[in-house]
């Protein structure tokens, strides 16, 4: 009797089975150091749920995020920086690449977090180009915030760009920069434009 | 007795309503920012409604040609934070071969929206159909926001960067092309 009490209970328990499952309550931006009020659980059929993701809130809780962790989002291996990386706003930057902060000659809507620029000076009064397909990792905001993710109303004051180690001369110079906005999957270089000689 | 209550078991797993689902799309492999989402990135997976996460599509259609602006991760449910920037940006309006930029223009031409047209000293053309998004005053010059084509982006930039940049209104001037 018992046996087959358990049987049925089996067939129905598969029909309805659950696990509960770690995912962010809140839309994480790069550069957060995870907290317990950034998880909650929801349950969800283990069929849904990948092998990658984190199960323990102590798998998380202290972790840099790399990337932006949606709301109701697993949280990822993925998405994480290294553990031994720290948990400043370096500890996003890509490996091998620099983060470097770029004033911006006056305060402007634009660029925001996750933008593709270009950066041009005008020597000699013409135009030349310093470097391409820039990727903004932060901006600071005239109210004194770095933003890595959503920026509200307050003006752009700087740009904190991740750059390769030899990227970094064409940003010393003594001009005014010139930033041009790029649309994301435009990686074509301007070949109209000629490129600045380093300073 | 025993046959029944099995039989009984076995007729309740198999006659139990199968629960309603939709589909839902998935990545199938890791997707990336800037990158066009083509069908066979994308897969379908069925689901119970009641463990559908908001946002999420239900049909390739809406996401095929689009284009992530963050990286979405294999095995995830494509979501419409994917493809949109923070702010409902789209680049701001730039297009492929299009720049964004900032320009100094004559101190009284404030009021600048649409598509206008550039001009250089002596009207001569600087850059024709640009989109204008603004102007401002700061630091005592009025600076205009404004989406060129790349080809016109050495000329703009020298004339704005001379004090000699305006923009003409009305009819496109058929002017001769500005000389640096």
């Amino acid at each position: 009797m018992y046996t087959l009490i358990a049987l049925c209970t089996l067939v129905i328990a598969q029909a309805d089975e659950t696990v509960r499952v770690m995912v962010a309550s809140k839309e994480i931006a790069p550069g957060t150091t995870i907290e317990v009020e950034h998880l909650t659980t929801t349950e969800l059929p283990p069929d849904y749920v990948p092998n990658a993701v984190l199960r323990q809130p102590e798998e998380a809780i202290g972790r840099v995020v790399r990337e932006p962790i949606l709301v109701n989002t697993y949280i990822r291996e993925e998405r994480l920086t290294a553990p031994e990386g720290g948990n400043n706003l370096g500890a996003i930057v890509p490996r091998g690449m620099r983060i470097i902060q770029l004033p911006l000659p006056r305060p402007a809507t634009w660029p925001q977090p996750t933008d593709m620029i270009d950066i041009a000076y005008i020597r000699d009064g013409a135009l030349c180009m310093a470097l391409e397909s820039v990727w903004v990792l932060y901006v600071e905001t005239r109210d004194g915030k770095f933003e890595s993710w959503t920026v509200g109303s307050p003006p752009v004051i700087s740009v904190l760009l991740a750059v390769a180690p030899n990227q970094i001369p064409q940003l010393m110079a003594e001009e005014e920069p010139i930033l041009m906005l790029r649309n994301l999957v435009d990686m074509s270089t301007t070949d109209a434009i000629p490129r600045c000689q380093v300073p | 007795m025993i046959g029944w209550m099995l039989g009984l078991t076995l007729a309740f797993a198999q006659e139990a309503p199968p629960e309603d689902t939709v589909m839902v799309i998935v990545s199938a492999r890791d997707l990336y920012q800037g990158v066009v989402i083509a069908e066979e990135d994308l897969y379908a997976v069925e689901i119970p409604p009641r463990y559908l996460p908001e946002g999420v599509f239900l049909s390739p259609d809406h996401v095929v040609g689009r284009v992530p602006h963050m990286r979405i991760l294999a095995n995830e449910f494509i979501n419409i934070r994917h493809l949109e920037t923070p702010a409902g940006r789209d680049a701001g309006g730039v297009e492929v071969g299009q720049r964004l930029i900032e320009l100094a223009i004559a101190p009284t031409q404030v009021d600048a929206e649409g598509t206008v047209t550039l001009v250089g000293p002596a009207a001569c053309l600087v850059a024709a159909d640009v989109v204008a998004q603004g102007a401002r005053v700061f630091g005592g010059k009025t600076i205009l926001k404004a989406v060129l084509a790349v080809e016109d982006l050495s000329l703009a930039a020298a004339v704005a960067a001379s004090g000699k940049l305006r923009i003409a209104r009305g009819a496109t001037p058929r002017g001769a092309k500005c000389t640096l």
